[in-house]
């Protein structure tokens, strides 16, 4: 039970399908991955550059000249009128007012400090403490603290040729960056179950339009007959790819078909050819049979070689059948028969001629079956006759016919001496006998279980053969009685 | 009696022409299908036996021809070729019987009798050797006074004896066709059945006239053709 499901569990992590969704599926999360990695790291730099694109807006005056005296005083008044100030502004477009609450903007007279103190900084770096996050572009960015505050700067190195410092309370850049990877998340977490779905629709939707021309091409070829090799198979897409596929696949049937025909023509021109040359044989040797003294040596001699001529004639009428089965060319002559009597009138025979032989039966009476009463017979014939041949000095024979729910089985279930399941892999081999040695001893051809075959085949009916420990050989044909009607 | 006979085949056509001989019929035989079919079309014929595959003229053109022309000469045709579409194609030209390769040249004679004899609108379903007469489809078997009907099994030995009268026919020969079997059966199933048929019709016959089946010691059993 559990081998069995683990079989299927891994026929399905082998398939196409689960190979595609598995890999859909691994691209999706690496992309999810590397997007909230991306974001976490350049969410810095849109900030800055939201803020900068601000001050460029505004048409910050920044160009008069700043001289080394008055340094200090210009550039804080620069800083806390323009560039805080607008950084606070942008700032408070973008957020709620209490998150950017300005701490410092009430509190001129120490911001004036402070930036005082930022501008030494600028000019000796040593005293900065260098922030652990990398923005792209910036030439310089770090923290410092001023008072209990830190502060977030930013040196943009070449903004209108000076340098400019922006400095940003780090604790409103980092709320605002919180939201903002806060929604990020949400976001995710809300299209992750659509991106679910949507990666195993996809899947089955790529698997589909790949699969199923396969699967079509595979279902074709599965039902593919002798007969159906003449007809080209047509492709089930519009990917060239798989029309090469099947254009490679017509140019191998095409040669199939070629050498089948010729195969299948050979056994009946042989089988024809050696018509005339039996017919003759035949003639001559009956003749001589009746031209003999009545019981003479010489009589007798020629009777058996007719019996063997006899033989040649019907191996060749077996050829001739067979290959007209293999190409699809045995017109069934069909009309109903009582299957039930061929097969009791077999059991009254068998009483006759085996003694020795038990045999039994169980037979249901009137079982029809609307098929080729000859080839049948044949059939029944043939299996009898094996039964017989490969049976042990007093064993038994049962045949059985039974029906149930529109199916008839037959069986014939017979004793028998070494055979095994690997000799029963190859009878239905032509010119195979049951025992290793081809076994002249026994009469039969080789062809009876391959023609049996076929023509149960034509009438879309199964013949199954087994053994089991016992050595008992049961050979079963079970079909629908109307399937042909 | 005469009869037109076209096979290409000289060896066949040579036992064949020897059993002719011996029943009595005066043969013309040609190989090709042209030549026949002047003869054909010169003289009156009782029968003609005709081969399918010919070289020149083949057999079915041979048939379309002399019909169409309006020759009702019953025609028998000969084949290598034997399943029924065939036969189906040959009855269609306008044959009157078919027999196909390998034959018995005694059937192929007893079948162009039958077709010599036969009304053409009552299908030969009687099959008579001397005074022994079988009737196909009732299974009744007549000898003089006596008539019965013989079981599927014994008919079938009959008949297939009866149908080639003069040829002999060995216990194999006779098992395949009758039982359809491959095998030797341990019993003598053969002579148990021809001795209950002579029984069942000799036993309170006041008949001098002998049985005509008879046992070849060796080899098997022939009806014995008697003209009578």
């Amino acid at each position: 039970m559990f081998n069995f499901n683990k079989n299927i569990f891994l026929k399905f992590a082998g398939s196409f399908r689960f190979i595609l969704f598995a890999q859909l599926m691994l691209g999706l999360i690496v992309i999810a991955f590397l997007n909230r990695w991306m974001s976490q790291n350049m969410v810095w730099g849109l900030v800055f550059d939201k803020v900068k694109i601000e001050l460029i807006s505004k048409e910050l005056k920044i160009d008069s000249p700043i001289h080394e005296e008055n340094l200090e005083n210009d550039y804080t008044e620069f800083f806390v009128k323009e560039v805080v100030s607008k950084a606070y502004k942008c700032d408070k477009d973008l957020l709620s007012q209490q998150k950017f609450k300005p701490q410092t903007l009430d509190h001129f007279s120490s911001l004036a400090a402070f930036c005082t103190a930022l501008n030494k900084a600028a000019l000796q770096y040593k005293d900065w403490k260098l922030i652990k996050l990398k923005i792209p572009g910036k030439a310089f960015s770090g923290l410092i603290f001023f008072g209990k505050q830190e502060w977030v700067v930013v040196k943009y190195s070449s903004f209108e040729g000076r340098d400019i410092y922006l400095a940003l309370p780090s604790q409103s850049l980092e709320d605002y960056v919180t939201i903002i990877w806060d929604i990020r998340d949400k976001v995710i977490s809300a299209i992750l179950p659509v991106v679910f779905i949507s990666v195993v629709v996809l899947s089955i939707f790529m698997s589909y339009s790949l699969i199923r021309p396969l699967e079509i091409l595979r279902d074709r070829l599965i039902t593919l007959e002798s007969k159906d090799l003449a007809y080209p198979i047509q492709s089930e897409s519009n990917f060239t790819e798989f029309q090469d596929f099947v254009d490679v696949f017509n140019e191998l049937r095409e040669r199939l078909k070629a050498s089948f025909l010729q195969a299948s023509r050979f056994s009946a021109d042989a089988s024809h050819e050696l018509r005339t040359p039996l017919t003759i044989l035949r003639g001559y040797t009956e003749r001589a049979i009746s031209d003999a003294p009545e019981g003479s040596v010489q009589q007798i001699r020629l009777s058996q070689m007719s019996d063997e001529i006899e033989r040649l004639i019907q191996i060749t009428d077996k050829l001739l059948l067979l290959s007209r089965a293999d190409s699809g060319t045995l017109v069934l002559s069909l009309k109903q028969v009582n299957l039930s009597d061929m097969l009791n009138e077999l059991v009254l025979d068998a009483g006759i001629f085996q003694d020795k032989l038990r045999v039994t039966s169980s037979i249901e009476s009137s079982i029809l079956w609307f098929c080729d009463e000859q080839l049948i017979r044949q059939v029944f014939n043939n299996l009898y006759t094996n039964a017989i041949n490969y049976n042990t000095a007093d064993g038994w024979l049962h045949i059985s016919a039974s029906s149930a729910e529109a199916e008839v089985l037959v069986m014939f279930s017979n004793s028998s001496a070494n055979v095994t399941p690997q000799s029963l892999s190859r009878v239905f081999e032509r010119f195979y006998r049951g025992s290793e040695s081809h076994d002249r001893l026994i009469d039969g051809f080789g062809l009876g279980l391959s023609l049996c075959q076929e023509i149960v085949r034509l009438h879309q009916a199964k013949l199954s053969i087994d053994v089991d420990a016992l050595s008992v050989v049961t050979v079963s044909v079970s079909f629908s009685p109307q399937a042909l009607a | 009696m005469k009869i037109l006979f076209i096979e290409d085949e000289l060896k066949i056509a040579d036992f064949v022409l020897q059993g002719f001989l011996q029943a009595g019929f005066e043969t013309d035989h040609f190989t090709q299908g042209t030549v026949g079919l002047k003869a054909a079309f010169a003289q009156q014929y009782d029968c003609i036996v005709l081969d399918l595959m010919l070289p020149g003229l083949d057999g079915i053109d041979f048939l379309k021809q002399i019909r169409g022309a309006g020759n009702l000469t019953p025609v028998l045709i000969l084949t290598a070729k034997g399943d029924l579409n065939d036969r189906l194609i040959g009855f269609d030209a306008g044959a009157d019987d078919y027999l196909s390769k390998p034959f018995y040249v005694e059937e192929l004679v007893a079948r162009v009798k039958s077709l010599l004899s036969r009304n053409k609108v009552q299908e030969s379903n009687m099959l008579s050797v001397g005074h022994l007469v079988l009737d196909r489809i009732s299974r009744r078997v007549q000898w003089f006074e006596h008539s019965m009907v013989l079981s599927q099994r014994e008919f079938s030995l009959l008949d297939y004896l009866m149908r080639t009268p003069g040829h002999i026919f060995t216990r194999k020969q006779i098992l395949k066709h009758v039982w359809n079997i491959d095998f030797d059966p341990q019993t003598n199933v053969v002579d148990v059945c021809i001795q209950r048929i002579k029984k069942k019709l000799t036993s309170t016959s006041s008949q001098q006239v002998e049985f005509p089946i008879e046992a070849i010691r060796g080899v098997g059993y022939k009806i014995k053709t008697t003209d009578v």
